[in-house]
């Protein structure tokens, strides 16, 4: 409690009509990987866009470091958290180094230039991400993947102490998912950060992160260490599907077999 | 390779600023000798001699030392110098503030009138010539800006989900949209006032047009002040502009407070567009074309791109206004000029851009 970094207490969130989130409690600590999963629809994204102060709650309060989001500035907010979302298409044919330099916004004075320290913070989030041979290449113009490996390395290059990510490497290959996941986890086990990334694909969830958090129908259904949660009945319950988990002997982490025919109904 | 880096890192930036100021003096120089040469033209011819004198004159405040001098002080500098000097500042105003709608409402094919702000602006300054206000100080600009900026706020109350202007995300296909819809209305509001107005009807269609050949001294004074002052406060906030062209959520979580930032943008881009429309009339395209093309060379960077489309704005505008001046045999209106000449040229950048599949 005393490492919580990101606190959310009784947040209901609603589209129109449709209750999206129903008073959503979490707690998220420094030096942990958490992972948010859950169905599509099930209001992931949104949790997330409350968390990073884009969006605010209909009733519920977000404190990051004990101060209430909303009480903080756009650019105070952007100083801790960091978010990558899934990329979109962009319209303006800025080079890639721009996008990746732009995270060093809320960090820089109005009046003033980048430092020294922006340049290679920039250029160490871009050899991270793999794109340094893009560097000069119009954003408009690379591919979907390349792009959002771009947001990646802009999101990185914010150096802040939260880093959230919505999906953000849902749209990547194997290579490049395993290698931003890696140094993302170092990050929060070297330098004990808070990372809370949003899921689709279970296993390679289980493969980086400490904590899952199960989001059912708007509630957190269930929420607590991998070992605890990962379980055929959670998965059951949560996406009705039968699946085996079993833990593999070379990583150490927990893995979901799946069956074709497991699904519920 | 690290030290390849090194050096560039360090070299770059130095490069890109003398770059840059460079392209700058070359730039205002541009402007200059557009000035004097649009001086030198038009229905007595000058020297640049003369010119040069003439302008000596006018801003020594002394009379022509011959009778030559003395008229060509007076035809320079209290008759085209004026008109030379509203139409530059009309150019750049509306090419600025095309620039900032543009990055805003991530369309790079947007300008003041795809949010009906224009349509709002000629409709006051209308209903002003309507009643005979043309005559008194500061009636026409201030009906229009009036009718621009109600025109905004309804068309963003119209696009945003709640409602609410403040603190919310507003949709920027929306907010075209509804541009679209309520310009459509103004429009039609406007063909019913000049039907009303029999007497003041040519009045009200010669200045729908546009055209500078009436601007005084105090015009080119109130557009450049305007305009220069909505180029500044776009500059102080080109940073949150380059963020806000790649969209609203992701500039939020860089740190723009985006409400606020969209809402100071557009609202001093539409007394800028305002007041431009009530000078000159409805002059189309400029807006539109010219951030385009100033993109193509100095990238999407509004630190650059503003600089850069002021000066190209008040040079073509002035060179459009210089044509139908003093080489046209008749004066066109220049709304219909830039009309004539943007159109096709909006067209063929629209079909590639659609071919292309980016701008």
């Amino acid at each position: 409690m005393t490492d919580s970094v990101l606190h959310m207490e009784g947040i209901s969130f609603k589209r129109g009509r449709r209750e999206v989130l129903k008073s959503v409690d979490a707690c998220f600590e420094k030096g942990v990987f958490h992972a948010i999963l859950g169905p599509n629809g099930v209001g992931k994204s949104t949790l997330v866009e409350i968390l990073s102060g884009q969006m605010d709650p209909d009733a519920g309060t977000t404190s990051l470091f004990g101060t209430p989001v909303r009480k903080l500035s756009a650019r105070q907010v952007a100083r801790q958290v960091a978010v990558v979302s899934q990329s979109h298409e962009v319209r303006f044919a800025f080079s890639v180094r721009e996008v990746v330099m732009m995270g060093r916004h809320p960090h820089i004075d109005r009046f003033g230039s980048p430092s020294e320290n922006d340049f290679k913070l920039a250029d160490e989030a871009m050899a991270v991400a793999d794109i340094r041979h893009l560097a000069d290449r119009p954003v408009t113009e690379v591919s979907g993947g390349e792009r959002q490996r771009t947001l990646f390395a802009r999101a990185l290059a914010q150096d802040t102490p939260v880093l959230i990510l919505d999906e953000a490497t849902s749209n990547l290959d194997m290579k490049h998912t395993l290698s931003l996941l890696s140094v993302v986890r170092e990050k929060v086990k070297r330098e004990n950060r808070c990372v809370v990334g949003v899921f689709q694909d279970i296993n390679t969830a289980a493969l980086f992160c400490d904590r899952f958090h199960f989001l059912k129908e708007g509630r957190m259904a269930v929420s607590g260490s991998v070992e605890e949660t990962l379980t055929p009945e959670t998965l059951w319950e949560v996406f009705g599907v039968r699946a085996r988990v079993m833990t593999d002997e070379v990583t150490r982490s927990r893995q979901v077999l799946f069956d074709a025919g497991g699904f519920h109904g | 390779m690290t030290i390849a880096t090194e050096s560039m890192r360090k070299t770059k930036p130095s490069l890109a600023l003398m770059k840059g100021s460079a392209g700058l003096v070359c730039l205002c120089a541009l402007l200059f000798c557009a000035v004097l040469l649009s001086a030198r033209m038009g229905f007595v011819a000058f020297s640049f001699q003369d010119v040069l004198g003439a302008l000596w004159n006018g801003i020594t405040g002394t009379d022509g030392a011959t009778a030559a001098a003395e008229t060509a002080r007076v035809m320079v500098w209290e008759v085209r110098l004026p008109r030379i000097l509203t139409a530059a500042a009309a150019g750049a105003g509306l090419a600025v503030a095309g620039a900032v709608y543009q990055n805003i409402l991530l369309n790079p094919l947007a300008d003041p009138y795809t949010l009906g702000v224009s349509s709002g602006a000629a409709f006051g300054a209308a209903v002003a010539l309507l009643f005979g206000m043309g005559k008194t100080l500061l009636s026409v600009p201030l009906f229009a800006f009036g009718g621009a900026i109600l025109t905004l706020f309804i068309v963003i109350g119209m696009a945003s989900p709640s409602g609410r202007l403040l603190r919310c995300c507003i949709d920027s296909s929306n907010l075209i949209l509804s541009g679209i819809m309520v310009s459509a209305i103004l429009s039609a509001g406007l063909s019913f006032m000049k039907y009303l107005a029999d007497e003041q009807v040519s009045v009200i269609i010669f200045w729908l047009m546009g055209s500078f050949a009436a601007a005084t001294w105090r015009d080119a004074a109130v557009l450049s002040g305007v305009s220069g002052a909505g180029f500044l406060l776009f500059l102080f906030y080109a940073r949150d502009l380059n963020l806000l062209a790649l969209g609203e959520k992701s500039a939020r979580s860089l740190g723009v407070d985006t409400s606020k930032t969209v809402l100071i943008l557009l609202v001093a881009a539409s007394l800028v567009a305002a007041v431009c429309v009530a000078v000159s009339g409805i002059i189309g395209f400029v807006g539109l074309l010219v951030p385009h093309m100033v993109r193509f060379v100095t990238g999407p960077d509004a630190r650059k791109l503003l600089p850069a489309t002021l000066i190209i704005g008040a040079v073509l505008l002035l060179f459009a206004d210089t044509v139908t001046r003093a080489v046209l045999p008749y004066e066109v209106p220049i709304g219909v000029l830039t009309a004539l000449i943007g159109g096709p040229v909006f067209c063929v950048i629209f079909r590639k851009s659609r071919m292309g599949g980016g701008a």
